[in-house]
């Protein structure tokens, strides 16, 4: 059974057909299809200038598409700015977490949507309990909520931005390089978490070139190279040279000896 | 060292207790570490070395003055606060005082009802400000350039007005005008009781209010506040506007006060006012300071200042003094940022 087949059993929540994007005369992303299933973990692979980014900027509104279409649950949307994304129940965590790291821990985590009192003053005990109960549904402990994120470790600093995504429920949740700079038990922690809310009916797109981090928690990874999709695999039936052989070449080891 | 735990969700739970008791030992220990109480201390003994060389430094009417010398610098020095905590400065709140007091006297002067004039100073200052804002915000200038600016075009405007020629007299109500700034309210200046009061205004707006959480936010980082869907222009446009209105509320009164509106008031004001809010702890970079360190980094100056004339210091030098402190204050923020940042 290959990848198209299976993508049959369960319901497609994204679906991105022919999106093409280009700069000036440089074609970032060329004409490419990617489906997100329900409730699964799509790595979205490639080196640096794949145009993996590119790519998710489009899918949450920050940049336009050249040409293509974007569906969500089967119908056709318009996704124009990141509000639009985020009404869809489309979430990002960005690679650098957009963190105040001058705030506190359950201020960063509702940021900006901060609980009213008398609707003048901000509600700081609301805002633990809202924090907390985020924070116990990723089943995450973090001793002080007050502490400034500053002070928080690489992995606690993650935390805190799933956090945040996670507060708004998203459907869809976009993890770019999640790993990126953390020590290797935090990243286990990280992809865990992932994991579990993709247990929980998040459909979850990682985006990352470090492959063996995610080979182990992903569904299906699709490949990009020069901004062209090159192939989506289900990760349980590929090895990693499989998909390492994808992202060089462009060819599947496979494919490339027939 | 990785201190990261995944818990089931009933440990988390459990040590929701735990957590919150933290929370308060944290926050006492925050507090003694903290630069406000750094300053406080500094204040003291500098309170107490003071009146031991110049024991007349002491008497009330000495502290009473002194603290009406430098209220309208703290006062100033809260509505500049909100413009250095997301990031920003405001260069223009010396000139839109001396402008703003002008305007209100010169109103007055040709007759117009106080309850009228009062209100168009204040309009004036708000206005400049936002309009500073809008420069920020909508043309990406760095806030330099707008309010220094702004600096020269009020300071200019003020001159024309009076012609150069100070304003002295303030029409039918110039008695209850001039009360406003010169009276007394319980043996206390009135403009101490403002400046008080804008202080407790300031420290309730910055730390219980969403908007100035989201000043703080803005200072800490713009882009994730512009992600999060917080709206980031019309924020930083309201805090130069209230730099703006609050240093026309502090003008008029000085007007008042000095029975005289000129633009030499509030000239240069806006270095003391910065030089207060930065040694008062607020971080140049954004993000960081209370108005509670305003008030004391105020007082600072104003006693050091009133110090120097009981001790018959050259008053030529009080400049030289003040500059140095300056530089200490931003050179003791930078360690600060420093030692949070290899945290």
């Amino acid at each position: 059974m290959n990848a198209e087949e299976k993508s049959i059993n369960k319901s497609v929540i994204v679906r991105m057909e022919g999106i093409t994007k280009t700069f000036g005369g440089l074609t970032a992303v060329d004409d490419v299809d990617l489906e997100l299933m329900e409730s699964e973990i799509l790595g979205l692979v490639g080196d640096n200038a794949a145009g993996k980014s590119t790519l998710m900027k489009i899918l949450i509104g920050a940049y336009e598409a050249t040409e293509g279409q974007i569906y969500y649950r089967g119908e056709p949307v318009d996704i124009e700015n990141p509000h639009d994304a985020h009404e869809l129940g489309i979430e990002i965590i960005y690679q650098n977490l957009a963190l105040c790291d001058n705030l506190g821990v359950d201020e960063n985590v509702l940021l900006g949507r901060w609980p009213r009192k008398w609707g003048l003053f901000v509600d700081k005990a609301t805002m633990k309990n809202k924090t907390h109960d985020v924070l116990d549904r990723m089943g995450i402990e973090i001793q002080s909520l007050e502490q400034e994120v500053a002070t928080l470790s690489g992995g606690k600093r993650q935390t805190v931005a799933v956090a945040r995504a996670i507060s708004f429920n998203p459907d869809v949740l976009i993890m770019d390089e999640p790993t990126a700079n953390l020590s290797p038990e935090a990243s286990d922690h990280v992809l865990s978490l992932a994991e579990r809310l993709r247990d929980e009916g998040v459909s979850i797109i990682i985006i990352t070139h470090r492959l063996q981090e995610i080979f182990g928690v992903t569904d299906r990874i699709s490949v990009l190279r020069r901004g062209k999709l090159v192939g989506t695999v289900n990760t349980s039936e590929v090895t990693e040279d499989d998909v390492l052989e994808l992202i060089i070449s462009g060819k599947r080891r496979s494919q490339a000896h027939e | 060292m990785n201190n990261d735990s995944v818990n089931d969700s009933e440990g988390a739970g459990q040590s929701r207790k735990g957590g919150i008791n933290e929370s308060y030992r944290l926050t006492l220990s925050q507090f003694v570490r903290s630069y406000e109480f750094g300053i406080t201390v500094a204040f003291a003994i500098l309170f107490t070395l003071i009146g031991i060389f110049a024991p007349r430094f002491w008497r009330i009417s000495n502290l009473l003055r002194v603290a009406r010398s430098f209220s309208f610098i703290a006062a100033t020095g809260v509505g500049e606060a909100l413009v250095i905590i997301t990031g920003g400065i405001d260069l223009s709140v010396g000139s839109l005082m001396g402008f703003s007091g002008i305007l209100t006297g010169w109103l007055l002067h040709n007759g117009m009802s106080m309850w009228l004039a009062i209100p168009i100073g204040l309009l004036s200052g708000a206005a400049a400000g936002l309009l500073s804002g809008i420069l920020v915000t909508k043309a990406k200038m760095p806030p330099l350039i707008p309010t220094l600016g702004m600096l020269s075009i009020a300071y200019s405007a003020g001159l024309f007005i009076t012609q150069g020629i100070p304003i002295t007299s303030f029409g039918p109500q110039e008695d209850l005008f001039i009360s406003l700034g010169s009276g007394f309210i319980f043996g206390i200046p009135n403009p101490v009781i403002y400046m008080l009061l804008m202080v407790l205004i300031g420290w309730i707006f910055l730390r219980k209010t969403p908007l100035g959480h989201a000043l703080y936010a803005i200072g800490g980082n713009e882009e994730a506040c512009e992600l999060t869907g917080i709206n980031v222009d019309r924020i930083k446009m309201f805090a130069y506007a209230a730099s703006g209105f609050i240093a026309s509320m502090s003008g008029i009164l000085l007007t008042s006060r000095l029975s005289l509106g000129d633009a030499s008031n509030g000239r240069g004001n806006e270095l003391d006012v910065i030089a207060a809010v930065v040694i008062g702890g607020v971080s140049l970079a954004g993000g960081r300071g209370s108005v509670a360190g305003v008030l004391v980094g105020a007082a600072i100056m104003g006693v050091i200042r009133n110090a120097m004339v009981l001790l018959g210091i050259s008053s030529f030098l009080q400049g030289i003094v003040i500059g140095f402190i300056i530089i200490f204050a931003v050179l003791l923020d930078r360690v600060r940022r420093w030692l949070t940042s290899s945290d």
